[in-house]
């Protein structure tokens, strides 16, 4: 697990690229990037929030949840989802769950502990801001 | 039609990252419907410095483009705001 004292400027930094702006121009609303939690609403005829807990950033991915737009947890997904968005239940949550790297219940599932979070930590557009443009792209696309 | 004189109409770019949005957060980049829309992809990656972007995809309005096609080519015209980001990838369990 990574100190607060070094996840905590990692996380910040990351977070500082979702500007009111940028977050607009992505159709996302942002319900808090305050330590150690990214919570966005993608805005989106079937919209979805997303909780990103981020502590012991970036030496484990953030732990994704799925969520609705009250911020409840989401316990079963809008039929006809696959890939990355699994119906689950994940088995440390019980919960559907992002199936994609970059999401710790991805790294920590059974089926997927030999594709190591390490290998994509420093990579380009694996950062917060990144895996959160790949799950809007990705939740647009699928609920089109 | 003068192709000449399309290929030289301006248009505003904002290309948004994982790393936020170039050129800034309110302005556009001036590019030309003409010009490949990777020229202007090269200029976020330099700003940015990004070294590996070659599975990155790019999208308007969550439409995948060519990069090496002209904002022309791909119909963009105006004021464009691409989303530009590493494809996702996973899924299975």
């Amino acid at each position: 697990m990574a100190h607060e004292a070094i996840a905590r400027p990692l996380f910040e930094a990351d977070v500082a690229a979702l500007t009111d702006p940028a977050a607009e121009r992505l159709q996302l609303v942002v319900h808090t990037k305050q330590w150690p939690v990214l919570d966005v609403t993608v805005a989106h005829s079937k919209p979805l929030r997303l909780r990103f807990t981020c502590d012991s950033w970036n030496t484990l991915a953030p732990s994704i949840q799925l969520q609705a737009i009250d911020g409840t947890p989401l316990r079963a997904l809008p039929p006809g989802m696959s890939g990355i968005f699994n119906p689950g239940p994940h088995p440390t949550t019980g919960l559907p769950f992002v199936c994609m790297r970059g999401s710790r219940e991805y790294h920590n599932h059974p089926g997927h502990q030999n594709d190591r979070w390490d290998q994509y930590r420093n990579v380009d557009g694996m950062n917060i801001v990144g895996i959160l443009m790949q799950l809007k792209d990705e939740w647009q696309k699928k609920t089109a | 039609m003068n192709h000449g004189n399309e290929n030289h109409k301006p248009l505003g770019v904002a290309v948004i990252t994982p790393l936020g949005p170039f050129p800034n957060d309110d302005d556009y980049r001036r590019a030309y419907e003409g010009e490949r829309i990777q020229s202007v992809l090269d200029l976020v990656k330099e700003a940015q410095h990004l070294t590996d972007t070659s599975d990155w995809v790019v999208k308007v309005d969550g439409r995948t483009l060519d990069p090496n096609k002209t904002f022309s080519e791909e119909h963009l015209s105006c004021v464009v705001e691409i989303e530009w980001h590493k494809a996702e990838g996973g899924g299975g369990s």
